[in-house]
């Protein structure tokens, strides 16, 4: 196990340079430039040509795509990823304040679909092809089928405006902070964007409860007399988790990617909406900050996955 | 033994939700007490995320600039119908020949943490907007000051041009007769000498003091920018006609959600889209206010291209449109259709007022030996309801005169490079502001101020326009320059130097709990007055 985990860390750093190089490479060479942009033509004046190229020069953007790499690169590896283009502030800390709300709005929010994929998909796996098994299909085929952000309106328009039950935006009241007001405000964020994702899941328990309730162990336990409960629950379930868990570990950097689209209806402050507006304002460190982190995560998730499947099945050896 | 679990896991997601939720929420409840907090504070919808740089010094945005509005003040103000009002100024005179501007401050004024507010922090201010090595976008707008240019190169150490010879006056002297200048610089936000007065000028911007600008001479004071969620001013006791509104809280969404609390009052004052009139007139909290914009959608045709040069052609091209069709079926009649780059308030009578008259357009066409077979492409940023459905209105009108237009839609960052390079040939875009003084047209019809010198992207080029707006700014004579900028606007009038499409109507839905709101004329103007807004009941 030592040995593999070594020899993995060992790629996934090397992997690792190279996506560094590959998506700053990508964000500096995208047309348009980023300080140029902050002053739309109707506010020209005979200074503006002197001022970007003062704010180039101060934000390094005219030197070689190499020499701003390799600066990058020297701070980035003492824990200082610059600074953002548009405000200065450092990336770190930009990128600091949104993961918590990323995770809070990611991590219940996934907790809520397995809570809705895993019964349905048990259900569905124990009576197929009866009517419980078509309204599950129907159920996870609506969770991808229908855009997020329309539910998300129609989420608004019912519980927001019709009934006032929830608030619709932001994390939190200013004049009325506490628990109970940032529970309430993520209810309507967290179960749409858990409804979104049960889908997938949904299937995923689903087929491999199939597999593993034809399996000839489940047969035993029938003919020794346990209850068709005893029997799924103690016994196949346990086995049926092996490839789900792979999945969910690898969609462990959607928790961090962020749900783009519900972050911006709802002005949820997380990683999402700092995704699509420095995407859109060309800022570039913190993109880079961004993909970098993502791509960490995804590494980091997918090594996750392995071990996690030696752990919980006991057959498979790691080389 | 199942059963357990499900309960184990059930109280641990509870737990795990609590501590989560805990954790990242905000850590202090307020000790307002819920019922009193609510009547003392007012929420107000941003319509973007604002930067976080509140400062007169960055680049000019809309959002922070909204809330620079509450928490600074200038010598001069704009107000809703684009009248310059005195603000920290009490009054202020022009001399007749338009070079010297003389402003009489009102005494007595504190900044928000006490000290004495006197021309000392108006001198500082100005001189470090002059200044490039400051950064400040908008030093070019000072180069009509006298002095500047010496002050700049580093020959003086002063703006010779600016003076406060004692406390409570301060005075600008042009380097030649410039009216226009009263409206370019004079309602600066007026920064405070004694805590930036000591950076050196290129340290000045970078002073931490304008991510969390605490001190200010505006009705409200910054309490704190929570990233993303909201602004958090609070009243300024200090101020010279307090605010009765103790908290305003700036929250940034999206348009559609600012709809939804406003129904449900979550949000007091907000900026709608013309396509939620109805909902918006159908919640029984609130009340509507519409005022006309300054800024005008139009299109631009880049005159350095030798088909555009023609008036004729540029003529026809209006003649093929129907604006008025085009108010009425994207912005459900909430816009008024330009004649020119003159606000309304400021045109003349008797403009062309270019009404669809397509049998004309063709023949103008004609006559200017048009190429029917030639493309051009219309460009402009995608993501605007009205633009998007007026590009595809336009492309349409001029298909019906014999002009060929495809549709391109590019990215903000990428349009720079096209005026640049010159090869654009239609571009659709909107904004500006040319309503507080008629000057300001200059920036975008001046022969000089062709990009990358200035804001005239179509590169049209009209010496006799030039001539009457440069005289038009050189007296101070009311009635003299009336009538010369009444010329100027005839002209360009006459010579269709932009296609101007239409100004939409700012929109704005306030609850009927807030008294003295004031609409500003789109969604991205100063808030005016705040320190006059009540909440009754």
């Amino acid at each position: 196990m030592a040995a593999f985990l070594v020899r993995r860390l060992a790629i996934n750093v090397l992997v690792f340079f190279l996506i560094t190089i590959a998506i700053f490479a990508l964000v500096h060479k995208t047309p348009g430039d980023p300080i140029a942009m902050q002053i739309p033509a109707d506010q020209l004046n005979s200074g503006s040509a002197e001022f970007i190229a003062q704010k180039r020069h101060e934000l390094g953007l005219d030197q070689s795509l190499l020499m701003q790499y390799w600066h990058w690169l020297t701070n980035a590896l003492h824990g200082d990823l610059g600074y953002s283009l548009l405000n200065g502030r450092p990336v770190t800390e930009v990128l600091g304040e949104r993961i918590g709300p990323t995770v809070e709005l990611m991590g219940v929010g996934l907790l809520i679909s397995l809570l809705v994929a895993f019964p349905l998909g048990i259900l569905a796996a124990r009576r197929r092809n009866s009517l419980v098994d078509y309204g599950a299909t129907v159920v996870s085929l609506g969770s991808v089928s229908i855009p997020v952000f329309f539910v998300a309106l129609i989420a608004i328009y019912v519980f927001t405006l019709k009934f006032q039950w929830f608030p619709s935006s932001g994390i939190s009241d200013p004049t009325n902070p506490g628990l109970l007001d940032s529970l309430h405000h993520l209810v309507l964020p967290a179960v749409i964007l858990g409804f979104g994702n049960s889908g997938p899941f949904m299937r995923y328990v689903r087929s491999s409860m199939i597999t593993e309730l034809g399996a000839d162990y489940v047969r035993t336990a029938n003919a020794k007399g346990a209850s068709p409960r005893r029997v799924v629950l103690r016994h196949a379930f346990r086995n049926s988790l092996i490839p789900v868990l792979t999945v969910i570990a690898t969609n462990l950097p959607q928790l961090l990617a962020g749900a783009v689209v519900i972050e911006q209806v709802f002005a949820w402050p997380g990683m999402g909406q700092l995704a699509v507006s420095s995407v859109n304002q060309h800022d570039y460190s913190v993109i880079v900050g961004f993909a970098l982190l993502i791509a960490i995560l995804v590494l980091l998730s997918n090594l996750l996955a392995d071990v996690l499947y030696t752990v919980v099945d006991p057959r498979v050896r790691l080389r | 033994m199942f059963r357990n679990r499900v309960r184990v896991a059930l109280v641990g997601l509870a737990v795990t939700t609590l501590a989560v939720a805990g954790c990242t929420g905000p850590a202090t409840n307020s000790n307002d007490g819920a019922g009193s907090a609510v009547n003392k504070s007012l929420n107000v919808y941003l319509y973007q995320e604002p930067a976080g740089i509140f400062s007169p010094l960055a680049p000019v945005s809309g959002p922070d600039g909204q809330v620079m509005s509450f928490i600074d003040e200038g010598l001069l103000g704009v107000d809703p119908s684009y009248q310059l009002q005195p603000r920290l100024a009490e009054s202020y005179t022009v001399s007749p020949d338009a070079t010297t501007f003389t402003f009489k401050l009102r005494s007595g004024l504190k900044w928000s943490d006490g000290t004495p507010f006197t021309s000392k922090d108006v001198l500082f201010t100005y001189t470090m907007m002059a200044n490039p090595k400051t950064t400040s976008s908008t030093a070019g707008n000072y180069t009509g000051v006298e002095g500047v240019a010496d002050f700049a190169s580093g020959k003086a150490t002063t703006v010779s041009g600016f003076s406060a010879p004692d406390d409570n006056t301060f005075v600008i002297k042009a380097t030649k007769p410039n009216f226009g200048l009263l409206a370019l610089i004079g309602s600066v936000w007026i920064m405070p000498e004694h805590i930036l007065g000591k950076d050196a000028p290129d340290a000045v911007a970078k002073n931490p003091f304008f991510r969390s600008p605490t001190v200010g001479m505006g009705p409200y004071t910054f309490v704190e920018y929570k990233t993303n969620q909201y602004v958090h001013v609070t009243a300024n006791p200090n101020y010279r006609n307090p605010a009765k509104i103790k908290d305003v809280y700036l929250k940034p969404m999206t348009s559609d959600n600012a709809t939804a609390q406003l129904g449900n009052g979550g949000i007091d004052i907000a900026s709608y889209s013309p396509t939620d009139s109805e909902t918006v007139a159908g919640f029984n909290t609130v009340t509507t206010q519409e005022k006309p914009g300054a800024g005008f959608v139009r299109i631009a045709l880049n005159q350095s291209k030798p088909y555009f040069k023609d008036a004729k052609v540029r003529q026809a091209f209006l003649y093929a449109l129907d604006r008025k069709q085009i108010v009425q079926t994207v912005l459900g009649g909430k816009a008024e259709v330009r004649l020119s780059d003159f606000a309304k308030a400021n045109e003349p009578a008797g403009l062309n007022d270019y009404a669809q008259d397509v049998a004309k357009a063709k023949q103008l066409l004609a006559e200017a030996g048009w190429d029917s077979n030639r493309e051009i492409q219309l460009q402009w940023v995608h993501g605007q309801r009205d633009r998007d459905a007026t590009s595809t209105i336009v492309q349409s009108q001029l298909a019906a005169v014999g002009v060929k237009v495809k549709l391109v839609n590019i990215q903000a960052a990428e349009i720079p490079k096209t005026y640049a390079e010159k090869t654009y040939d239609m571009v659709l875009y909107g904004g500006g502001n040319y309503a507080v003084d008629s000057s300001t047209i200059n920036g975008i019809t001046a022969c000089a101020n062709a990009y990358p010198a200035g804001g005239n992207i179509n590169f049209f080029c009209n010496q006799q326009l030039d001539e009457l707006m440069a005289q038009a700014n050189s007296t101070a004579d009311e009635a003299q320059r009336k009538s010369l900028y009444d010329q100027a606007a005839k002209l360009a009038n006459d010579q269709a130097d932009l296609m101007w499409l239409y100004s939409p109507y700012g929109l704005w839905a306030v609850n009927k709990k807030v008294q003295g709101f004031q609409a500003p004329g789109s969604q991205d103007t100063l808030f005016w007055d705040p320190a006059s807004w009540t909440i009754t009941g």
